[in-house]
């Protein structure tokens, strides 16, 4: 497959000086980043760091104050989220958001219909992505009567659903017991050499460096470093923000 | 949930069918006046609530200005019979028009409201096209209406001194809202409709146009209404801003719907079945000095459907959990 417009260095993804504020609150300051294409880029830092911001960004949610985002090298601003899902970008919520009176299989079915219009073929494709996700056995289950784990895995299985070029993931391992947490890494990284990428946001730090090629980290709304997962782990800046420096940040 | 295909085979495959053969054949075994008007009247509102259902249940999009549509299907319809002697079944296409052009504007004005902002706005709609319909009394004969003569039977205006030919154009009409229902009920139009009440981020993040999707589910409701308006003025031959554009028939309306069964195909028919006569029992009872009774048992019987079968009373029958789809 050509990827037209996509530039030579084979970035997806691009941010390039985004600021968004809220009021008095700058909860994306500055940041510039890429993610190329068929990595697994890892976004971290401590609460209110701006991570969950920058996907609601990418998505058309927000748009920023400054700067541009670039998917395959076109801009992303002023498109409404429907429209970034059509371009390939697909989220899930930090907060999980099904369709609550309607089956797993109906959830799944309504982000399938986005690339066919019809219905066998979209539950046939849906039928697919649940058993991968492990949800066959409730597939008949409406909603709002799934467990917290199965919920994460039905915004996932939703997302797949439409085909993605590339996922933010917003937290899918929260609450996940480590066995859980070892499937979704064997299946994300099954995912990607499918070929999709993947930016991933999570507090699992054993996740995140185990499954990450590159990590960038947000402090405040500004990013404070980008490298490899070695790199990260040792980087005093990182270390900082998460531990504080000694005597310095005790109020 | 699945269903055996013994389920289907039951009296529930037969019994619809056994029904329409009823309706099919009732008025000319019982040509009672009053009957057959009462019947016309629960195929005007089950229409009604059909139409409605498709911005407001399958959508979840509370309108509270329905009536407005049916106002705008009902007066052009009128005044070019009155006026112009055009025939309703050519008049009507005006009303419609405009219907469809005022349900596009108000669309992209309120869809991006939510919920209980949104029903008011809807309110404010209707409420302004009932005021501009009683101001422009030159045009519309303001609050003294549009009265139609009758002169005669006369098929090609749609005017006849039996109540027959009312009760099958009725019928017909009531057919047409509910195939247009079946087939957005079986639509990907249908589907997003459905995602969109359940989860409006969830929806729009899974690829979906809230707005093109809500602004065409209405234009389809407010067209269906406006045809029914154009109805309404024929069958009646008298219109006037409170008839056609009150507050109380938008709440009918919608009534009509979440009593029978919102989301559903069939439950406004079950509404329209319960409300109408109770309201004919109603007046019977209480007289017309106490017009405002069957707004009572309108508000008791919501509130027993609210309380017992939130999801309306199609949910109670057998085999009513099929009209709902969840996958």
């Amino acid at each position: 497959m050509t990827n037209q417009g996509e530039s030579a260095n084979g970035v997806l993804l691009e941010l390039q000086r985004v600021t968004k504020s809220f009021g008095g609150l700058t909860a994306v300051d500055n940041v510039s980043f890429s993610v190329l294409r068929g990595e697994i880029l890892g976004l971290i830092g401590p609460n209110g760091a701006g991570k969950s911001t920058i996907v609601s960004l990418v998505m058309g949610v927000y748009q920023p104050n400054s700067g541009d985002i670039l998917f395959q090298g076109k801009s992303l601003l002023k498109l409404k989220a429907n429209q970034v899902v059509e371009k390939g970008i697909c989220r899930t919520f930090q907060v999980e958001k099904p369709l609550l009176n309607m089956t797993v299989a109906g959830n799944v079915l309504i982000g399938a219909l986005l690339r066919t219009a019809d219905r066998k073929e979209a539950r046939e494709q849906s039928r697919v992505i649940i058993e991968r996700l492990g949800l066959g056995k409730v597939g008949h289950v409406l909603a709002k009567n799934l467990t917290v784990q199965d919920r994460k895995r039905l915004e996932l299985a939703r997302a797949l659903a439409t085909r993605p070029t590339m996922i933010l993931l917003d937290e899918v391992m929260a609450g996940l017991t480590p066995t859980e947490i070892d499937q979704s890494l064997r299946l994300l990284r099954k995912l990607r050499e499918e070929g999709v990428t993947i930016l991933i946001i999570e507090h699992v730090m054993r996740a995140i460096m185990n499954i990450s090629d590159r990590i960038v980290v947000l402090d405040y709304g500004k990013k404070i470093a980008e490298g490899g997962p070695k790199e990260i782990a040792h980087n005093p800046s990182v270390v900082e923000a998460y531990l504080g420096k000694k005597g310095v940040r005790n109020e | 949930m699945s269903t055996s295909p013994q389920e289907h085979s039951g009296w529930t495959r037969v019994a619809p069918w056994i029904l329409l053969a009823v309706i099919l054949v009732f008025p000319f075994i019982l040509p009672s006046r009053y009957l057959l008007r009462t019947m016309v009247n629960i195929f005007f509102f089950a229409a009604l609530g059909c139409a409605w259902n498709i911005i407001g249940g399958y959508a979840g999009q509370l309108s509270l200005g329905h009536a407005a549509f049916m106002a705008m299907g009902a007066y052009p319809t009128g005044l070019l019979l009155l006026g112009y002697n055009v025939p309703p079944w050519l008049g009507f296409i005006p009303g419609v028009v405009v219907a469809v052009v005022m349900a596009f504007l108000l669309g992209h004005m309120v869809f991006g409201l939510r919920g209980p902002y949104l029903a008011l706005s809807t309110l404010a709609f209707g409420e302004i096209v009932r005021i501009l319909l009683l101001h422009f009394r030159d045009q519309t004969g303001g609050s003294l209406g549009v009265t139609i003569p009758f002169k005669g039977t006369d098929a090609w205006k749609l005017q006849f001194a039996s109540e027959q030919p009312y009760y099958f154009i009725c019928l017909a009409l009531l057919g047409l809202c509910l195939y247009v229902t079946y087939k957005v009920h079986g639509s990907r139009m249908g589907y997003y409709l459905q995602a969109i009440k359940e989860n409006q981020d969830a929806a729009e993040n899974l690829g979906i146009d809230l707005a093109n999707n809500k602004v065409r589910a209405l234009m389809i409701s407010a067209a269906l209404t406006a045809l029914l308006g154009a109805f309404y003025v024929s069958y009646f031959y008298y219109i006037d801003p409170d008839s056609v554009c009150g507050v109380d028939l938008s709440i009918k309306i919608l009534l009509v719907a979440i009593i029978g069964g919102v989301g559903t195909v069939w439950g406004p028919i079950i509404g329209a079945c319960i409300l109408i006569p109770l309201t004919e029992i109603s007046n019977y009872l209480f007289g017309s000095g106490r017009a405002g009774a069957s707004l009572i048992i309108y508000a008791i019987i919501l509130m027993l459907v609210i309380l017992f079968s939130p999801r309306g009373l199609i949910a109670l029958l057998p085999g009513g959990e099929r009209s709902y789809r969840h996958e």
